[in-house]
């Protein structure tokens, strides 16, 4: 299956991340799934997209930036340590230290020079703010949502995945829906373009491959891969919780708390991931929560 | 098998000014006492979808669709929870409308009038009943005659598709009791009158004739 690049440009958005007063910049590839599996459920094709979804050949990643050129993840982990400078004052190899830890997305070209040690300038992609809402009349009802907001016009987010009709039509459709919090209130609206990958991009992109690579999905291994995997790999835990969205009972309750590995992180080999169910204890139908990872390869 | 999404727009005018507070820590600094909403971004004023929605609904539950006399938004009747969404109420936990911030789009009109800024500082004051002392106030108002594009988005499912005329219907109502109230803060005292001009329906995805919808949105009510 060939891939493509799917560019979301939002107007304003709440991507939360544990919380209602705070917005990330960008979202991880199981909320995307999740938003498919509703919007495909809507429209009565949810066992065709969940068997798309569940094939070996089928890959999505992470949100990154996009501005004029696809942004990347810092590889975790990376650059190593005999790659700095060491003639450099202490002082200066601080402060760039502080400059690397503080990067978090960078062009696709600038990955090969970060490896060997470049310092590169973090851009600002988009605006994180707080707006202070209220239910008028009603005693303590005030709360806050963080709202993220790209910095310019031209700055929008991508993710990469594999190309079919079904997951085209379900991204056409969920633009309308929108992506992220509080969505029936304004935020999360999208335009999507659909559009061919850099090919040097394309060419590193890989899910089976036995060298350096760095995932470009939250996403966990399978139980009997993850001793392999966890060898030699430099990564980042992210939870992933909340509460279940289930029109089949009336109370909200929670999914089972889920830690994985954050895009960026680096592995000595590829892993296949899975899709895991995190339903609550009791509950009547499954609570899919995305995790097969799409690798970048590092090594030439 | 039905499954659309029909986009109901408009222009949203303002014929007074409008005040939809901010978090004062962002907008304009020691300016103003009480300065309005802005995009970050931009710097221009906005109407939050939320601020809509909440007035629509606020405005709807008032009338014959709703019986529900308690504060308690669970206890709204269906019309209104499967349009607006009923957290306590499984079938409709989300509702079928998505509605959207309002960005003004005559900026450049605005320009061709001459305007300096796209907000304006009010001055007001309260007089002491018995000393007859003044308490000045300012207050920041987007100002008249800017347009916002108004945006819903209403979904269409096969669940839905007996209801349509009727949840047109109940919008149509809320967006008309909308323009005969006020949006915004200090309403009462002539702040937010709005009207929503060029009211129309197109179907943006799935397939679905909207041109009924669009009739129904311009019936007077």
């Amino acid at each position: 299956m060939t891939c493509k690049l799917y560019q979301l440009q939002f107007n304003s958005a709440h991507f939360g991340g544990g919380s209602l007063e705070f917005s990330e910049m960008t979202f991880s590839a199981d909320r995307l799934f999740s938003a498919l599996v509703l919007e495909a459920k809507k429209s009565n094709r949810l066992d065709e997209w969940m068997e798309l979804a569940q094939s070996d050949t089928f890959a999505m990643t992470d949100a990154f930036p996009y501005h004029s050129v696809p942004f990347l993840p810092k590889p975790i982990g990376f650059p190593s340590y005999e790659k700095f400078d060491q003639t450099k004052d202490a002082v200066t190899l601080r402060q760039e230290a502080k400059k690397t830890k503080k990067l978090d997305f960078m062009k696709y070209e600038l990955l090969a020079k970060f490896l060997e040690g470049d310092v590169i300038d973090s851009d600002k992609h988009s605006e994180q703010f707080i707006v202070t809402k209220n239910r008028p009349h009603v005693d303590g009802a005030l709360y806050q949502v963080g709202v993220s907001v790209p910095k310019e016009e031209s700055v929008s987010l991508y993710v990469i995945a594999s190309q079919s009709e079904l997951f085209d039509e379900l991204m056409t459709s969920l633009q309308f829906s929108g992506l992220g919090g509080k969505r029936t209130s304004g935020y999360g609206r999208f335009d999507l373009r659909i559009l061919d990958l850099p090919s040097k991009l394309e060419a590193r992109l890989t899910s089976n491959y036995k060298g350096l690579v760095m995932t470009l999905t939250t996403s966990l291994p399978l139980d009997d891969e993850l001793e392999n995997a966890m060898i030699g790999a430099k990564y980042l835990l992210q939870k992933s919780s909340g509460f279940a969205f289930s029109q089949a009972l009336a109370e909200n309750f929670r999914k089972q708390d889920l830690y994985k590995f954050k895009s960026g992180s680096t592995f000595q080999q590829t892993f296949t991931g899975q899709i895991v169910d995190v339903r609550p204890d009791d509950f009547p139908h499954p609570v899919w929560n995305y995790a097969k990872p799409l690798f970048y390869r590092l090594e030439d | 098998m039905t499954y659309a999404k029909v986009k109901i727009s408009a222009n949203l005018l303002l014929e007074s000014g409008l005040h939809i507070g901010g978090s004062s820590a962002y907008a304009a600094i020691g300016a103003v006492d009480s300065p309005v909403i802005k995009d970050p971004v931009t710097h221009l004023p906005i109407i939050p979808g939320s601020s809509l929605k909440g007035k629509i609904r606020a405005l709807l539950s008032k009338t014959d669709y709703n019986h529900n006399t308690s504060s308690d938004l669970g206890n709204d009747s269906d019309e209104i929870s499967r349009l607006f969404g009923n957290s306590k109420n499984a079938d409709y936990k989300l509702g079928r409308l998505v509605f959207r911030d309002a960005f003004l789009t005559n900026k450049e009109d605005l320009d061709a009038k001459g305007v300096h800024s796209y907000t304006e500082v009010k001055f007001e004051n309260t007089i002491d009943r018995i000393t007859a002392e003044a308490n000045p106030r300012q207050i920041e108002r987007a100002i008249r005659t800017s347009e916002f594009g108004f945006e819903v988005i209403y979904e269409i499912t096969d669940k839905s598709i007996d209801q349509v005329s009727e949840d047109v219907a109940i919008l149509r109502d809320g967006i008309r009791l909308l323009e005969m109230d006020y949006l915004g803060g200090s309403g009462s005292r002539g702040y937010g009158k709005v009207a929503f001009k060029d009211l129309k329906a197109e179907t943006v995805y799935g397939d679905y004739d909207a041109a009924a919808i669009s009739a129904l949105l311009g019936e007077e009510v």
